[in-house]
């Protein structure tokens, strides 16, 4: 059996503090946008904060293969998209129905206006199609152009901007006062 | 629900104040500088379990494939490797024609004196000398009975005695005198007791053999073979077709095969009015079912069977 030497160790542990710390360098920057984007992805369905551990880990882990630094909210989001993909062929899970008794679960923490507008289109994403929830939360949130969309998800640009469009269409239906807890 | 409205609330949701702390989600606690080489002893200390379980197994199908193991756990004698010794030659050397599977003969080939021309049969109390283990073709195990009884006591005491129960004895009266000992009797034919067709055995070391309170009959017709070994445990009378016959009641033993072990098996044994044998099987309510119709084993026969015997155990 190989045994590492303190010698070893010590380089292996500095290279690792190393890596740490250019991870963080490029993740701080994003972190807000990337949780915002996590909890109105999953409102709902499962807890915000296991994909982003989940999509942290898997990004540190994939560091060494980011080419461009300026690529790495890309590949971040797309390391998230992927799980959330992965989830869903694994367990294909009807949220809809379940949706009822998590929303009235979910507690509102603030009593003002402006947070149950916010909860209010949280729950209004939560119904539409999955591609067309998550084209609107990259444009609107993850700040990404189309073309980027239409790479992070697979599709041409043509079916990113439909799916832009449509899901406004239904958030717009959706956010009547009526609709939501109907 | 306006357009401008909307956008408003995803300006919102993008100033919306986050719950998180960075060093919290990636817990770096999983990034040891030393993982890495624990993950691959780990590896190396699986593969190395997986590769020692693949070759205990190779080696145990190895061991159990071999003859060695096949003997230890198979019964050791063979039915059809002791006929095959037999029938390579169609002369014995006294001169005598051998029997063969293939070409069966009959079996009422007797014994005479060449000078006088008188039949030999075979003095029954001459058989005293003929020990169990010299039987032809049949290897029986010595000792049996002391573990063979405590076997049969168990079983008894179990709920499967009801799938083997004892025959009724309100047929039959018992005793416990055994009138037969001592008696080789080579078998000729067999019939249904209610059929006239008759058929000869395949070769000539079908017998029936009683030694002080042990019993063998062994047969084959039709190419069957049938065997039972045990140890007499009562004797009896009964009348079948007007006539009185002995009764022997045997429990199977293993010596040759587990198939009938401990089995209760009753034996009928009478005489035909021209001095020939006649062992009569029953069912379960007394009425005869099948009639082997035997010999008193002559010298020549009881001396067939001894060089058999040997031979078998020079194989």
């Amino acid at each position: 059996m190989n045994f590492i030497t303190p010698t070893e160790y010590t380089t292996e542990k500095s290279m690792a503090e190393e890596k740490q710390k250019a991870f963080m360098k490029l993740y701080e920057p994003v972190h807000a946008q990337f949780e915002r984007f996590c909890k109105a992805r999953v409102y709902g369905q499962l807890d915000f904060k296991d994909l982003m551990h989940d999509s942290l880990i898997i990004a540190f882990n994939k560091f060494e293969s980011l080419k461009e630094e300026r690529a790495f909210l890309h590949f971040l989001f797309g390391i998230a998209i992927r799980i959330l993909s992965n989830n869903k062929k694994k367990k294909s899970l009807d949220y809809h129905d379940n949706l009822n008794s998590v929303v009235s679960s979910t507690p509102v923490l603030s009593d003002t206006e402006r947070n149950i507008e916010l909860e209010h289109l949280k729950i209004a994403l939560s119904r539409l199609p999955e591609e067309q929830k998550e084209a609107i939360l990259l444009f609107e949130i993850g700040g990404f152009s189309i073309k980027e969309i239409a790479s992070l998800q697979e599709s041409s640009e043509s079916a990113v901007k439909q799916r832009l469009s449509r899901g406004r269409q239904n958030l717009l239906v959706l956010l009547t006062p009526k609709s939501i807890h109907s | 629900m306006t357009e401008e409205k909307l956008n408003a609330l995803f300006q919102e949701m993008n100033q919306e104040v986050i719950e998180t702390v960075p060093n919290d989600l990636l817990n770096w606690k999983h990034m040891d500088a030393n993982k890495k080489s624990m993950h691959n002893k780990f590896k190396i200390g699986l593969l190395i379990v997986t590769l020692l379980v693949i070759v205990g197994i190779l080696i145990f199908s190895a061991s159990i494939g071999s003859s060695a193991m096949k003997e230890q756990i198979q019964p050791k004698v063979n039915f059809k490797q002791q006929e095959n010794t037999f029938g390579t030659k169609n002369i014995d050397t006294n001169g005598h024609p051998k029997n063969s599977y293939r070409t069966p003969v009959s079996t009422m080939v007797l014994s005479f004196d060449v000078k006088t021309g008188q039949q030999l049969i075979m003095k029954q109390d001459s058989l005293s000398e003929f020990k169990i283990g010299q039987l032809a073709f049949r290897k029986l195990t010595g000792d049996h009975s002391a573990i063979l009884d405590e076997v049969i006591m168990k079983s008894s005491s179990s709920p499967f005695t009801l799938l083997n129960p004892y025959q009724p004895k309100n047929g039959a009266m018992m005793d416990s005198t055994l009138k037969f000992l001592n008696a080789l009797v080579m078998l000729d034919s067999i019939k249904s007791y209610r059929s006239v067709r008759q058929f000869f055995m395949d070769d000539r070391t079908s017998y029936l053999f009683m030694y002080d309170d042990y019993i063998v009959i062994s047969y084959r017709y039709r190419g069957a073979n049938f065997y039972r070994s045990g140890k007499v445990y009562e004797t009896g009378q009964l009348i079948v077709d007007g006539k009185e016959i002995e009764i022997v009641g045997f429990k199977g033993d293993n010596s040759i095969s587990p198939a009938h072990f401990g089995e209760r098996f009753y034996l009928g044994i009478g005489t035909n009015e021209d001095g020939t044998r006649k062992i009569i099987f029953f069912n379960y309510l007394w009425a005869p079912t099948t009639i082997i119709k035997g010999h008193n084993a002559t010298v020549q026969e009881k001396d067939q069977l001894t060089k058999l015997s040997n031979a078998q155990k020079n194989l």
